[in-house]
């Protein structure tokens, strides 16, 4: 088991070290740098330009300049900032990343709550009525994208019935223990409309896995047993069933995470929320090199992590997995 | 429950397969009959038993198998065949080998429809789907989008592109008298539908004064393209890469899934950002095939480089389906069989294996679609999807996008929603009905969802 887990950690550097890479290869094969003008507009005079690139190591050769960007990074150094004389990428996402943290959990945490119940629901009353009705909804929340959503509920929620602000987050840093928000109805007011919007494509796909896994779970053998035997139905259900059918929970926990990156990027635009996934994408348009290839390193860190950790969780939950130490 | 009459239905046929070809037909014909005990309502028992029999039972038996499956190319065969070595009342018992041997085809072939029910799997899956209603409406909504995208020209009054200052965000419905060269760059100028389409702004105009109902109309083609050209790309690698995998086996097999795992394991959406963020500043370039890709770009409007962005990450999905796909189907007879008349590989997976796994395959890609829709709205909602004049974009006009259209028009939402009410049905409507199609094709074509409802 600990073998295992050893194994899936050390495959997964490989896995960050060439999203790092390609990162820096992307923006750094750009024909043009931060110091030109793109777009026709007015570019530095030839001299000063090269003096700036000299400032931050930009007229090396490429690998050199990458293998001196992660040596700063392994001393905790992710670089400056090349528009901004004053602040480091360091700072930038300090101040970003728990927002988006804060953003994420929050929305997952409302798709359980939401998306586990529906699916048991839907799945004790399975072809009738409310299952019907419940699968509808869920198919109408996953097509409906965040860019749509989003606005919706700005529109009724927040302009019209004006029951939640429509923009900004409610909280800045410093935060608690640097990542945790402050328990203020503001905060959760403020947090409402973003969290919702992602959460409902989250829950759906949710309630979905759950009740299919729970109809393939109360359709087993050993649950016809157990209900032989008279035990309850609330005992059937609780130890026997729901224990089984939530294991396969876990592992989408994973890809939803992965999956939570678009949505973050769009909700974030939309409710002019500082997070990481909107510096990540301004920093495109600013040619900002290290604060991008920096945001997308720590982006994959977080989902690939997050991948991991659903992994274990799972094979902890299913006895019936055991990793042997010659497949493991 | 059901299941498990079928397995065993089923491999007491394959039994029978077994002892037919061993030449032990007492064998073949208790192992037939035992089938028959578990499910009487299939054809191929009947058949198999129609190849045992003397003609004039085997005649009986083929048509037992008629009778259950009037539709069944193969049945028919061995009816015709039986039939024809039975001329008239009179039945002669004809004794020579070809008699034993081509009943015995027959069966192999009938064997062969259960091991790879290709003819009838088509045809169960469209008996299926059509109980799908909301399946079958997602069809034809499909299709309508389909042909709004073909004939935008037709049924919008304006180009996309056509602007003008004098008309900035006006509302739906409002009417306004159209100056002559406006007048000249309307569809139906001239036509009968030009009091209703070249004098009225239907869904209002954007912050430049274009046509929002055009706009939208024009936009399903980015987003219909996106999803079949990225879907075509995804197949078309995905399928190729993974059969080539799992046909090949071994190290060669290993080697490719390894590559494949690492990159399954790539947040799709970072690659992407990072390819299109690459791109985004690339016109510089106008030498060599560089160039020529860029100015391909720039004519489409983005839309080449949002192509191969989506595509290069998308198929590793494929990939791996495609793969485990071939490995469970190598092992059937048919494979066997193929290669013993002296099949070469590419005939086999060309002529046996790919018909015989394609189908899921497709289904599987159908589900995908709605994702490849969303991927590039958002991407063009944050400016890195198709070009834009916008954000130091490099276009000199905007490719209709309904992701754009949102990005420009929610700022406006307290004073002006209509500016992105029309693009976001669409962009609604499309997921919706691509997820119903999916969900309804999968519930189909799913052989573990199959069985149960029979």
């Amino acid at each position: 088991m600990s073998r295992y887990i050893f194994r899936r950690v050390l495959l997964s550097i490989p896995v960050l070290i060439a999203i790092l890479f390609f990162a820096f290869l992307m923006v750094r094969l750009q024909p043009t740098g931060p110091f030109e003008s793109s777009a026709g507009g007015h570019s530095l005079p030839e001299n000063v330009r090269l003096m700036m690139e000299t400032r931050y190591g930009l007229h090396r050769p490429f690998q050199e300049q990458f293998l001196i960007y992660v040596g700063n990074i392994l001393k905790g150094d992710f670089g400056p900032l090349l528009r901004t004389r004053h602040q480091s990428v360091n700072e930038v996402i300090a101040a970003a990343l728990p927002v988006s943290l804060q953003l994420g959990v929050m929305s997952i945490l409302t798709g359980l709550i939401i998306g586990v119940p529906a699916g048991i629901v839907a799945a004790l009353r399975h072809t009738r009525p409310l299952d019907y009705i419940a699968t509808f909804i869920a198919v109408i929340g996953i097509s409906i994208p965040n860019l749509v959503l989003a606005p919706v509920l700005i529109y009724f929620l927040g302009l019209k019935l004006g029951w939640f602000p429509i923009a900004f987050w409610g909280a800045d840093p410093p935060f608690a223990l640097g990542f945790l928000p402050p328990l203020e109805t503001s905060f959760f007011r403020h947090a409402a409309l973003p969290v919702v919007t992602l959460g409902i494509s989250i829950s759906a796909t949710i309630a979905r896995l759950v009740r299919s896994s729970l109809l393939e779970v109360l359709s087993e053998d050993y649950i016809r047993t157990a209900r032989a035997k008279g035990v309850r139905e609330r005992v059937v259900l609780t130890t026997h069933a729901l224990k089984n059918a939530l294991i396969p929970t876990v592992t989408i926990l994973g890809p939803l995470f992965v999956a939570l990156l678009p949505g973050m990027v769009v909700v974030e635009n939309i409710f002019g929320i500082n997070g990481l996934a909107r510096v990540m994408v301004n920093s495109v348009f600013d040619t900002e090199y290290f604060l991008l290839s920096s945001s997308i390193l720590i982006f994959a860190v977080i989902l690939v992590t997050g991948n991991l950790l659903a992994d274990i969780l799972y094979v902890f939950l299913d006895p019936r997995i055991t990793y042997k130490a010659s497949n493991g | 429950m059901s299941n498990d009459i079928n397995e065993r239905y089923e491999s007491a046929l394959r039994y029978a397969a077994a002892a037919l070809k061993a030449g032990l037909p007492t064998e073949a014909r208790r192992m037939a009959l035992r089938a028959l005990e578990w499910r009487a309502d299939r054809y191929e028992a009947w058949l198999v038993l129609a190849a045992l029999a003397e003609p004039r039972a085997g005649l009986a038996y083929a048509r037992k198998a008629q009778e259950i499956e009037p539709d069944n190319e193969r049945v028919s065969q061995a009816v015709a065949w039986f039939e024809e070595r039975l001329p008239g009342e009179v039945p002669e018992a004809p004794v020579d080998s070809g008699w034993i041997a081509a009943p015995a085809q027959l069966v192999k072939d009938g064997l062969e429809t259960l091991s790879a029910p290709r003819g009838a799997l088509w045809k169960d899956a469209w008996r299926g789907f059509k109980r799908h209603r909301a399946a079958v409406a997602s069809l034809v909504i499909l299709l309508l989008f389909f042909f709004m995208a073909i004939f935008a020209p037709l049924i919008t009054p304006y180009d996309p592109d056509v602007a003008s200052f004098e008309h900035i965000r006006e509302e739906p419905m409002t009417r306004f008298e159209p100056d002559q060269e406006r007048l000249e760059a309307c569809h139906w100028y001239g036509t009968p539908l030009e009091e209703r389409g070249c004098t009225i702004f239907l869904a209002g105009t954007d912050r430049v004064g274009r046509d929002l109902y055009s706009r939208t109309v024009y936009a399903s083609r980015t987003s219909l393209s996106v999803a079949l050209v990225a879907s075509a790309v995804s197949v078309l690698i995905g399928i190729s890469y993974g059969t080539i995998a799992g046909y090949e086996g071994g190290r060669i097999d290993e080697a490719m899934m390894r590559f494949v795992d690492f990159l399954y394991s790539l947040p799709v959406f970072l690659i992407v950002l990072g390819i299109q963020s690459f791109f985004r500043l690339w016109y510089v370039e106008k030498e060599g095939v560089l160039g020529v890709l860029e100015v391909l770009n720039r004519q489409t409007g983005g839309l080449l480089f949002l192509f191969i962005a989506i595509g290069a990450v998308n198929w590793v999905g494929m990939a791996r389906l495609s793969r485990a796909m071939v490995h469970s189907q190598k092992a059937n007879d048919y494979i066997e069989a193929a290669k013993s008349i002296g099949a070469n590989e590419v005939q086999i997976i060309v002529h046996h294996l790919l018909p015989n796994i394609i189908g899921p395959l497709l289904v599987m890609e159908t589900i995908s679609i709605p994702g490849y829709i969303f991927l590039e709205a958002t991407l063009s909602f944050i400016g890195l999807g198709v070009l834009t004049s916008q954000r130091g974009g490099s276009a000199a006009k905007d490719l209709p996008s309904w992701g754009t259209m949102i990005r420009e028009g929610y700022p406006g939402l307290r004073t002006s929603p209509y500016l992105i009410l029309l693009p976001s049905i669409a962009l609604t409507i499309l997921t919706l009905a691509f997820n119903f199609l999916g969900d309804g094709l999968r519930d189909v074509i799913d052989p573990r969802t199959r069985k149960k409802k029979r």
